[in-house]
């Protein structure tokens, strides 16, 4: 049986691993991956909890979690294509047409 | 009786089905349709309108109390049905001259509406989640809306990605506060919350441990319990991704770039509807779900609306494109908000909600003016074009001039009675020093909004401007915006009292 | 508790060990004892043994996309259908009503996709999607 403190400190990580993915990598679709990491690292812990509450309900919330997550991933990959047909790039950092 | 349960999504309900008619409509039939569609559009939201007014007789919790048909949520329903009628009314002209499908972008609209209505009448965090998605989603495709133009497409991806990063926070939080008190509904939460911290002050002092719910009592043994610093982490993982969406610093970074590279009729809406949703969940998440912690996250709030204020106006007074003053404007009256929400009170719920209609009126029109001297392709939207306006074109200029006077705060207009009542409740609050700071900004505000009037009447034209002559849509539209500025100036008895109605039920329902 | 939840795993690493230690040996034991007569056709990547062509590192057409897109849609949507197939029995008519309009407002968006032509794929490729 495994406690249910490493599931949480596991999503925990995910999550932070997500976060700093975010924030440090410059490639769009990478920095997309790393958001939906951290929605994964969520569900774990929605799992998790679940099973040690003996509730369905956090079975549940995963479900709709990676509902929204796939309209989100198809909502993305078109903007990230609607953005390369106009830049021709993908790095975060030419992102930089409205700067004051 | 689960049949019984979708009367209460009911406006949802019609405003799905008439969104899908309206894409398929947009897709299938091979003739301009683009007057068809705006008219089943806004039917379709006065079709929801009828239903949320028959909704007031048939008031309860429904779904299993995921979600609740109650004054709060009935407020908001028709303030965003109003805007979305608002935005598509004057959006027509907007289309037409960008070359835009029609179908889609009244299809978004809607859809975006439906989730802010989810939003406002959710009690369980789920359904507030997947409302919140539905309508940023809906938002994403709007901003990149003009998708042949780089800046359009670039700020759809700048919103998106902070968007769902901030959403991902917002998810974490709910998952922490499910793990802390075994619930995700709010009033469920509330309850474990009060029953917890009665046990605490008749108990003897120490750590303040979060037994498992009564249901779950097989747990209780149970090695793992939570210490409320699990709830605090909940509770400001949640701040972070509302504060995202209610474009709070210090998570305001995104506003300036998207609201100016959105197609501007979207800007209006964003910084209307959204807004308004996500304050209408903030306001159940903290005033309910969490009212036990009220001591620790005030000082959160306190913080975020007097930095929210400080940034918002102080980076508007160096701008020059009129789309990036609004956003920033934006930010700092996302902060006034603020400022009523952390008195905590009823005055400052109503004050928030009052605050929220009188925002959406005068800032869906002070857009509106921006979006017609735009012109195509949005070339006009420099404060110099703005110069002589108030010869050239008297009346439009007249309207600009409401919408602005009422957002710096002038009496007779909307927004002096927003204010007034938001340092009214912060001032009975003890909230000093936050009021202080407020009255402080509207100083600095009126700086940049008199600038533009400045412009408008006494600064000849520096390149010739060329001024469409304003179609019959958009003159009805300024119309109910100008008007519902003043009439809320003048008359705000109605509206309060619905707000204070509103804002009763929220805090003493529990 | 974690001891005896560890110790679950012994099986494991001792396999692991096992299956490092062949794979390793073999690999070293062939690399000693085995003779090597390298030519050109035994250098080149081994792709099915077709003769590779072109550079694997190509951009793909922006269809790919879109058919992933919308596949990643349709495929997800049908996890919803998992849990009403166990329970649909006891949900009786109403789940039936209830999935059909969940259906039905689903195949309103794929009306749409393919009025839209998304998956006509031999559509040109400066189409308006395409």
């Amino acid at each position: 049986m495994v406690p249910l403190s490493y599931y949480l400190i596991l999503s925990a990580i995910l999550f932070g691993l997500g976060t700093a993915g975010f924030l440090f990598k410059r490639n769009i679709v990478t920095i997309f991956m790393s958001v939906e990491l951290m929605l994964n690292a969520v569900n774990l812990t929605f799992v998790a909890l679940s099973y040690h509450f003996r509730q369905l309900d956090g079975q549940i919330f995963v479900f709709f979690v990676m509902v929204v997550a796939a309209a989100e991933a198809a909502v993305g990959l078109a903007i990230i294509i609607a953005v390369f047909r106009n830049r021709g790039s993908l790095n975060v950092d030419q992102m930089d047409l409205m700067k004051f | 009786m689960p049949a019984w349960n979708l009367t209460a999504i009911l406006p949802e309900a019609i405003l799905t089905v008439v969104g899908i008619v309206v894409m398929l409509l947009g897709s299938f039939s091979s003739q301009n349709q683009d007057r068809g569609c705006r008219t089943v559009t806004l039917m379709g939201l006065a079709g929801a309108t009828v239903a949320v007014v028959a909704q007031r007789q048939h008031q309860g919790a429904f779904f299993d109390g995921m979600f609740l048909v109650d004054p709060f949520g009935i407020f908001f329903h028709l303030l965003f049905f109003l805007i979305a009628a608002l935005v598509v009314l004057s959006s027509a002209d907007y289309l037409q001259a960008e070359k835009l499908t029609v179908g889609e972008f009244y299809t978004l609209l809607l859809f975006g509406t439906v989730g802010m209505g989810l939003m406002a009448s959710a009690n369980d965090l789920i359904l507030s989640f997947i409302g919140l998605e539905i309508s940023s989603l809906a938002s994403y495709v709007l901003v990149g809306f003009r998708r042949g133009v780089a800046s359009s497409s670039e700020s759809a991806l700048k919103y998106f990605l902070l968007g769902s990063f901030a959403t991902a926070f917002f998810l974490y939080g709910i998952a922490l506060l499910f793990g802390a008190t075994g619930s995700t509904r709010l009033t469920q939460i509330q309850e474990i919350l009060r029953n917890v911290s009665g046990r605490a002050t008749a108990g003897a002092a120490g750590t303040v441990l979060l037994p498992t719910p009564s249901t779950l009592s097989s747990l209780a043994q149970g090695p793992e319990q939570f210490p409320t610093a699990l709830l605090g982490l909940a509770a400001s993982l949640l701040f972070v991704g509302l504060a995202f969406k209610v474009s709070a610093a210090p998570f305001q970074v995104w506003t300036p770039d998207v609201y100016q590279g959105a197609p501007t009729p979207v800007t209006a809406f964003l910084s209307t509807g959204p807004k308004a949703a996500a304050f209408a969940v903030f306001l159940r998440v903290f005033l309910v779900g969490l009212e036990q912690t009220a001591d620790q996250w005030s000082a959160l709030l306190w913080v975020s609306a007097a930095l929210s204020m400080f940034i918002g106006n102080l980076a508007a007074l160096w701008q020059s494109n009129m789309k990036r003053l609004l956003a920033y404007s934006s930010i700092a009256h996302a902060g006034y908000m603020l400022v009523a929400f952390t008195a905590h009170s009823v005055d400052g719920t109503s004050a928030v909600l009052f605050y929220l209609v009188a925002y959406a009126v005068m800032n869906l029109g002070a857009f509106l003016v921006v979006t017609h001297l735009g012109n195509r392709g949005e070339r006009y939207v420099e404060m110099d074009d703005y110069a002589g306006l108030g010869y050239r074109s008297p009346l439009l200029a007249a309207c600009l001039t409401i919408f602005l006077l009422s957002l710096i705060g002038i009496p007779l207009t909307g927004g002096f009675l927003g204010k007034f009542y938001v340092f009214r409740s912060a001032l009975q609050a003890d909230l000093i020093g936050l009021t202080i700071l407020s009255v402080v900004n509207s100083a600095i505000a009126a700086y940049y909004y008199l600038r533009v009037m400045v412009a408008m009447y006494m600064n000849a034209p520096e390149r010739p401007v060329p001024l469409e002559p304003v179609s019959s849509s958009v003159g009805v539209t300024l119309f109910i915006c100008a008007g519902g500025t003043l009439w809320l100036g003048v008359f705000p008895q109605s509206i309060l009292r619905l707000a204070e109605n509103a804002a009763q039920w929220l805090l003493g329902a529990g | 508790m974690p001891n005896s939840y560890f110790q679950n795993y012994i099986p494991v690493l001792v396999m692991l060990g096992v299956v490092a230690f062949l794979a390793g040996a073999m690999l070293v034991l062939s690399y000693l004892l085995g003779q090597r007569r390298p030519s050109r056709e035994k250098l080149a990547p081994y792709e099915c043994g077709i003769t590779p062509t072109g550079d694997a590192r190509q951009r793909f057409s922006v269809k790919f996309y879109l058919v992933a897109m919308v596949f990643i849609l349709f495929d997800v949507e049908v996890i919803f259908l998992y849990p009403w197939a166990v329970i649909f029995r006891e949900l009786k008519l109403f789940g039936f009503v209830e999935m059909l309009l969940f259906i039905l407002l689903v195949a309103a968006g794929f009306a749409y996709l393919w009025k839209k032509g998304i998956l006509d794929w031999t559509k040109s490729d400066s189409g308006e999607f395409g």
